[in-house]
């Protein structure tokens, strides 16, 4: 009967292939599948029976495939300007049906932020590093993705977790962009050299054949940084409310007059300031705070108007305000009156 | 007269053509012994001679019958080959064509055993009801068959792949081809 299972592979193949029983990626490459029949057929009044005969058998072949996966929504990491510890985080998973070891490159492209690579790990801004992790709650392990550097074998079924750790340029403007390159190709067993596919070597031995997406032994996925910032503006103008020439005229709460322009002495001026937050704007301007210092020649008298900012103080000549959140698109505007000394 | 029969069971696996040949040898016993009788003369008239009048004229006869076996000559063939390594997953094993250069038995592939039985030209008789049983080993899964050639009915159940055919003549042939995917 044709229950024939043999294998080819190593002492030390098998006991990892115990160490790892549950390959849906299928039969280890190595594994001999033989198979007989039995033939009977009757005659002289009897039925003879043949068993066993007419074996044929092959050799089962390695099946290299893998994927990248982006575990980051749409591919894309939002960071903020002079965020620390910003990760870009993909899965290389080795559909494969040998545990095979991999190089993984990692190529800055479009690189709006000017990130620099840093394999010492050190955090410095501008710079990022890469990390391999087993599972997503793992033990990061620092990874040079220069040159031809190996994973380590990874099992069939297994994967990898491939973290790219950067802190943003506090320069960094709003929609400024940096994409990742990342290739993956899988190695000899010794990790010494990139795994070529091995082909012609018949039914009784172990043929190697790429069955990557693109068949090459190659497998790219690309990621990204988005810097997502607000886009601020602030102003300040002055007009003379009143020149007050009459000296009675009330600064703190008088209504402007039409004519009025001339900065004298006793006149009653009204600087306006407007902080905004451009529409186009990809994130809210949070915690927002201005201060300003009335100059000599002027002396502070009131706060006309507050139109959304959330705290006004006054110490002297100082004037601070601050807002918690600035949307896109929203202005907050204060007008101070002061009088010419 | 007598008739003596000779009555043989053939053994399973006797050859077409083999034959078993028997010598049969009848010698005069006296009446009611089993003293084999000698030639006697001189008595003259009054005693009694014995006298052996077979052809050979010395009391014993010799034939010789021959059984010869009429039976088919059956053999039979199984080959495996890579009919696509399916690489991209897509490819009906069941009837899909055979690709070319698809060599490889990774998981996933498509393999097709052919399986041929012939009857021999010189076979002395058909072959009757012929059946092969093929039990899918570990590490494939049955996909379908491929072809049928010759034979009345080709089934499959848990894996176990079951030919027959009601006579197959000298000369004949019937052949089967069996796909499965590689685990």
């Amino acid at each position: 009967m044709p229950r024939d299972t043999r294998f080819l592979l190593s002492a030390a193949a098998i006991l990892s292939a115990l160490a790892q029983p549950a390959l849906a990626a299928g039969a280890p490459p190595g594994e001999i599948v033989s198979n007989d029949m039995t033939l009977s057929y009757d005659t002289g009044g009897d039925t003879i029976t043949q068993e066993a005969v007419a074996e044929a058998s092959f050799t089962v072949d390695q099946r290299l495939s893998f994927t990248f996966a982006s575990l980051d929504e749409g591919g894309t990491v939002n960071v903020e300007p002079g965020a620390a510890a910003q990760e870009i985080r993909l899965i290389l998973t080795n559909t494969g049906n040998a545990a095979v070891p991999f190089d993984i490159d990692v190529a800055a492209v479009a690189d709006q932020l000017g990130l620099t690579l840093d394999p010492a790990v050190g955090g410095e801004e501008g710079t990022y590093s890469v990390f391999l992790l087993d599972e997503p709650g793992g033990t990061p392990v620092a990874y040079d993705p220069s040159g031809v550097v190996s994973t380590g074998p990874i099992p069939a079924d297994g994967s990898r977790i491939i973290a790219i750790r950067a802190t943003i340029p506090r320069s960094a403007g709003d929609g400024a962009l940096t994409s990742f390159e990342v290739s993956a190709v899988p190695l000899t067993p010794n990790g010494s050299g990139t795994q070529g596919a091995v082909r012609g070597q018949g039914l009784g031995a172990v043929d190697i054949v790429y069955a990557d997406e693109g068949e090459d032994g190659v497998v790219q996925s690309e990621t990204s940084y988005q810097v997502l910032a607000p886009q601020l503006t602030a102003a300040k103008d002055v007009v003379v409310v009143s020149e007050n020439r009459s000296g009675d005229f009330s600064c703190s709460g008088g209504t402007p007059e039409p004519e009025a322009e001339a900065f004298i002495p006793g006149a009653c001026i009204e600087y306006t300031i407007t902080l905004s937050n451009a529409p186009e704007a990809s994130s809210p301007a949070t915690f927002l705070q201005f201060n300003d210092t009335l100059p000599e020649g002027v002396t502070f008298d009131s706060v006309a108007v507050n139109n959304g900012f959330d705290e006004l103080d006054v110490e002297g000549a100082m004037i601070s305000g601050a807002i918690a959140t600035l949307a896109p698109g929203n202005s907050a505007f204060v007008r101070i009156r002061a009088t010419v000394d | 007269m007598r008739f003596v029969k000779i009555v043989a069971h053939v053994p399973g696996d006797a050859s077409d053509a083999a034959t078993d040949t028997f010598d049969v040898t009848a010698t005069a016993l006296n009446a009611g012994t089993n003293t084999v009788t000698t030639e006697v003369t001189g008595q003259g008239l009054q005693g009694i001679d014995t006298i052996f009048t077979d052809p050979g004229e010395d009391g014993t006869e010799q034939a010789t019958e021959q059984y010869v076996i009429q039976a088919p000559q059956l053999s039979a063939d199984k080959t495996a080959a890579v009919v696509s390594e399916n690489l991209t997953g897509d490819f009906d094993c069941g009837g899909g064509a055979a690709e070319s250069g698809a060599e490889a038995a990774v998981p996933g592939a498509c393999v097709e055993y052919v399986i041929s039985v012939s009857n021999a030209d010189e076979a002395s008789s058909d072959a009757v009801n012929v059946t092969i049983t093929d039990e899918l080993p570990e590490g494939i899964t049955f996909a379908g068959i491929a072809a049928n050639t010759g034979f009345d009915t080709v089934n499959e159940a848990g894996g176990t792949v079951t030919a027959e055919l009601a006579a197959l003549p000298p000369g004949a042939t019937a052949s089967v081809r069996i796909r499965a995917t590689v685990n």
